[in-house]
C-alpha cells in the first residue's frame, strides 16, 4: 500500500542548523525539498566558503575508498576463481593509495610485474616453438654460437602490417650485406616471431636499427639474451610452469591484505558519505537573518517520531507542515507485508504508482500466482516449481531478488499443484491414465474444451470488472467525475454482454437478454458521452479494446493446452520406441516443459496484469522516496 | 473429408496467427534487446512490449477452438 506523505518545513536556529542536518541524516526519515528556491522568502544558506574545498575532498575520498572496496571484491573473487591474469588496478592516486593503504600499491605492481612476464614469457616461449622447427636453428648451441663468433636475437615483432619484417630484412642487409639468417614464423594475435642468427657486431647495432625503421617489439625478459634459441626456449618453458604459483602467491597476498583493510576502508567510507551528504544538504536550506530552514517529505506516521529527534538536538527546532501546493509533486513510498513484498517489486516494473493512486501489489499477489496455476495446472510440475522455490527462498536469505523469485514461484507452484488436482493432471494426461481423478474437469477431454474457454473468459470478465471498480473508486477519491462516469459506463457495458454471452450458453435463462441488450446500449451510449465530440471516434475503439481485454484471457487456456499437449508428446514417445530411450526422452522433454511452465505462464500472467488488468485503474508516474540518509550498500543482487 | 477440412480451417486460423505474432515479436525483440543494453531497468517493460503481439495468436487460438467446438459439434 502506498504510505501518506506529509510536507514538512523544519526551523532552527542558524547555529543549529548543522547539528539538524546531522540528526536528519541519522534520522533517515525525510526527503529534502529545496527549500532555498521555494516560495518562503529565504536565500540560500550555503555552502560556505570553505565547504566547496571540504566537498571536493570528502567526494575524492568517497570514490577513492569505493574503488579500494571493489579492489577488495576483485581480489577475493581472483583468489576463489584462480583467474590469476585478471588485471589487478586500482583508480586512486599513487599519494593516496599510499595513505589509505599501506603496503597496496607494492602488492599491485608485484602482481601487474609477473602478469607482464608471464605475457612476455608466454608469447616469447610460442614464437621459438614455431621457430625450432627449423632444425638447424634447433641444433645451433651456445658453444657452436662462440666458435662461430656468432650471436642470436629472439625478437617478437608487433605488426600487423606484412611489410615490416621485409624493412627489417632491408635494413640487416644494407647494414651487413650477406652475413645474418632471420627466420620468421607468424605467432597468432598481430605478432610475429623472429630469431636473427648474425655477427656479434650486427647484434648490437640491432636495437638502434629497429628503433630507426621505427619497429615496435617486445623486449625480451633479461637473462635469455645470451642462450642459444633452443636453451631459451627450454628456460622460458620452465619459467612459464612457475609463474602461475608466483602470481598465486602474489594475488594471495593482495587478497588478504585487502581483506585486512576492508573494514576500516567501509567505516571511513560510511563517515565521509555522511559528512558530505551533510555539507552538501546545506545547499538545500533556506536562511533569513537568525533562522534556517529545511523542506521535506516524511511520511505522516513519522511526524512526532522527527519532533522527538529534532528536540534532543535542538529544543528550539520547529516542525510545521507545509503547504502542499509549495512542497509540489509528494513522492511514493510502498509498504505491504512481507509476503506482498515480491509483487512490489513486479509492480515497480511498470513504474511507481502515481501519489495518491492505489498501489496493487497486494491484488497482484492474489491474483498473479493465481492464473500461472491455471495455466501449468499439473501436480508433479506444480510441486517441482513450489518446491525450487522453496529452496531459493531459503538461499535467498541475504539476496532479496532471489528470495523474492523463490516466493513467487513457491506460491504459483502451490497454485499450480491446486489445478493440478482439480484438471486431473500430473505430467500430463499421465496421472489421469494412472488413475488420478478429475476434481473439477479434465482439461485435456475431448468435450472440455468449451468449459476451459468459458473458465478462462469467466477469470477475464472478472478480474477486468475488479479492475474497473478499483478505477471507479480511484476516480471517486480524486474527484474525476468524467472518468468515474466512463469506467462506470464500461463496467455495466461489459456486465452487459457478459450476461448476453451467458445466455448463449444457457447458464443464464434467455429472459435476462433483453434487459441485458438495453444495458449495453444505454453503457454505450454514457461510455461514448465522457469522451467528448472526438470520443465519437474513438470510443467505440476503446470499447471494443476492454472487450479484446477480456478475450486476452483466452490465453489462459492456450498457454495451458500447449503445455498438456507438449507432457502428452512426451508421455506417447516414451511408450513407443524402447525404454530406456522412451524414458530418457521423455525426461528430456518434460524439463522442456517444465521450463516452459516456469516461464511462459509467468510472462503471461504478468502481461494479464500490466496490459489488461492495470489499464482500469494504474497511474504510473510516481517518483520514489529518497529518505537523506546514510547511502545504501550495494545490494548483491 | 468435412472433419478434415475443419481441421485445415483451425490450422490456418492459429498458424496465420503465429505467424504475425513471430513476424511483430522479432521487430519488437531486436528494439527491446538493443533498449535493455542501454537502460537495463527499462527489462519490465520490454517484456511486456514482446507479449503484446501474443494477443494476435491467442484470437487465433479462439477462432480454432471455435471452429472445433461449434463446426465438429454441429
Amino acid at each position: 500500500m502506498l504510505i501518506g506523505m506529509t510536507p514538512v518545513q523544519i526551523l532552527t536556529h542558524r547555529a543549529q542548523l548543522p547539528a539538524v542536518i546531522a540528526e536528519l541524516h541519522r534520522l533517515a526519515a525525510v526527503q529534502l525539498t529545496d527549500a532555498a528556491h521555494q516560495k518562503l522568502g529565504m536565500t540560500p544558506a550555503g555552502p560556505g566558503p570553505g565547504d566547496a574545498h571540504r566537498i571536493a575532498g570528502l567526494a575524492a575520498e568517497v570514490a577513492d575508498l569505493a574503488a579500494l572496496l571493489g579492489l577488495a571484491e576483485e581480489a577475493a573473487s581472483v583468489v576463489a576463481d584462480k583467474n590469476w591474469l585478471r588485471p589487478a588496478s586500482v583508480a586512486v592516486p599513487a599519494g593516496r593509495l599510499g595513505r589509505l593503504g599501506p603496503g597496496l600499491g607494492a602488492l599491485l605492481d608485484q602482481v601487474g610485474s609477473l602478469q607482464n612476464e608471464y605475457e612476455t614469457v608466454r608469447r616469447y616461449h610460442d614464437a621459438l616453438a614455431m621457430l625450432l622447427a627449423d632444425p638447424e636453428l634447433s641444433l645451433l648451441g651456445e658453444r657452436d654460437l662462440a666458435r662461430l663468433g656468432l650471436a642470436t636475437v629472439v625478437l617478437v615483432v608487433d605488426t600487423p602490417d606484412a611489410d615490416t619484417i621485409g624493412t627489417l630484412r632491408a635494413a640487416l642487409h644494407i647494414a651487413a650485406g650477406d652475413r645474418f639468417r632471420l627466420t620468421v614464423a607468424p605467432t597468432g594475435d598481430q605478432t610475429v616471431g623472429c630469431v636473427l642468427v648474425a655477427p656479434h657486431t650486427l647484434v648490437a647495432e640491432l636495437r638502434t636499427l629497429l628503433a630507426r625503421e621505427h619497429i615496435r617489439h617486445v623486449p625480451l625478459p633479461p637473462g635469455y639474451e645470451q642462450m642459444s634459441p633452443a636453451h631459451a626456449a627450454t628456460e622460458l618453458g620452465n619459467r612459464l610452469a612457475a609463474l602461475p604459483d608466483e602470481l598465486a602467491r602474489a594475488w594471495r597476498s593482495l587478497a588478504g591484505r585487502t581483506a585486512e583493510l576492508a573494514p576500516g576502508w567501509q567505516q571511513r567510507r560510511a563517515a565521509a558519505a555522511g559528512e558530505l551528504d551533510c555539507l552538501e544538504a546545506v545547499a538545500l536550506a533556506g536562511r533569513t537573518a537568525r533562522t534556517a530552514s529545511l523542506t521535506g517529505w516524511l511520511p505522516r506516521r513519522d511526524v512526532d517520531t522527527l519532533r522527538t529527534a529534532l528536540a534532543r538536538v535542538d529544543a528550539g527546532a520547529v516542525v510545521t507542515k507545509l503547504d502542499a501546493a509549495v512542497a509540489g509533486e509528494p513522492p511514493v513510498l510502498l509498504d505491504n507485508p512481507p509476503p506482498v513484498r515480491p509483487y512490489q517489486r513486479l509492480v515497480s516494473f511498470l513504474g511507481l504508482p502515481r501519489s495518491g493512486s492505489l498501489d496493487p501489489s497486494t491484488l497482484m499477489a492474489a491474483a498473479l500466482p493465481l492464473l500461472f496455476g491455471v495455466m501449468v495446472g499439473d501436480l508433479v510440475y506444480g510441486a517441482i516449481l513450489a518446491g525450487l522455490g522453496a529452496v531459493l527462498r531459503r538461499r535467498g536469505s541475504t539476496r532479496p531478488l532471489v528470495r523474492d523469485i523463490g516466493s513467487v514461484l513457491l506460491a504459483s507452484g502451490s497454485w499450480s499443484m491446486l489445478f493440478g488436482l482439480l484438471y486431473g493432471e500430473a505430467l500430463g494426461s499421465l496421472g489421469h491414465k494412472l488413475g488420478l481423478p478429475a476434481l473439477w474437469f479434465y482439461r485435456h477431454g475431448p468435450d472440455e474444451l468449451g468449459t476451459l474457454l468459458l473458465f478462462a473468459l469467466g477469470i477475464g470478465v472478472t478480474h477486468i470488472l475488479l479492475g474497473l471498480v478499483l478505477g471507479m473508486r480511484q476516480a471517486r477519491r480524486l474527484r474525476q467525475p468524467r472518468t468515474l462516469l466512463e469506467r462506470a459506463g464500461t463496467f455495466f457495458l461489459l456486465c452487459g454482454l457478459a450476461a448476453i454471452a451467458a445466455t448463449a450458453v444457457d447458464l443464464l435463462p434467455g429472459q435476462v437478454r433483453t434487459p441485458a441488450m438495453a444495458v449495453v446500449a444505454v453503457m454505450f451510449v454514457v461510455a461514448l458521452s465522457t469522451r467528448g465530440p472526438m470520443g465519437l471516434l474513438t470510443g467505440p475503439l476503446e470499447l471494443l479494446g476492454s472487450l479484446g481485454h477480456v478475450l486476452s484471457y483466452l490465453r489462459l487456456a492456450a498457454v495451458g493446452l500447449a503445455s498438456v499437449y507438449l507432457a502428452e508428446v512426451a508421455n506417447h514417445l516414451a511408450v513407443s520406441v524402447p525404454l530406456l530411450l522412451g524414458v530418457f526422452v521423455a525426461m528430456l522433454l518434460h524439463l522442456l516443459n517444465l521450463a516452459l511452465a516456469a516461464f511462459s505462464p509467468m510472462v503471461q500472467a504478468l502481461r494479464l496484469h500490466y496490459v489488461e488488468f492495470f489499464s482500469g485503474f494504474y497511474e504510473s508516474g510516481g517518483q520514489a522516496f529518497r529518505p537523506f540518509g546514510p547511502r545504501p550498500q550495494p545490494s548483491p543482487d | 473429408m468435412q472433419l478434415g477440412l475443419i481441421a485445415i480451417g483451425a490450422a490456418l486460423a492459429i498458424g496465420l496467427g503465429a505467424l504475425a505474432t513471430g513476424i511483430a515479436q522479432a521487430r519488437i525483440g531486436s528494439a527491446a534487446a538493443g533498449a535493455i543494453a542501454e537502460k537495463p531497468e527499462l527489462t519490465g517493460r520490454a517484456i511486456l512490449l514482446i507479449a503484446i503481439p501474443e494477443t494476435l495468436v491467442i484470437l487465433g487460438f479462439a477462432v480454432a477452438a471455435m471452429i472445433l467446438v461449434l463446426l465438429r459439434g454441429g
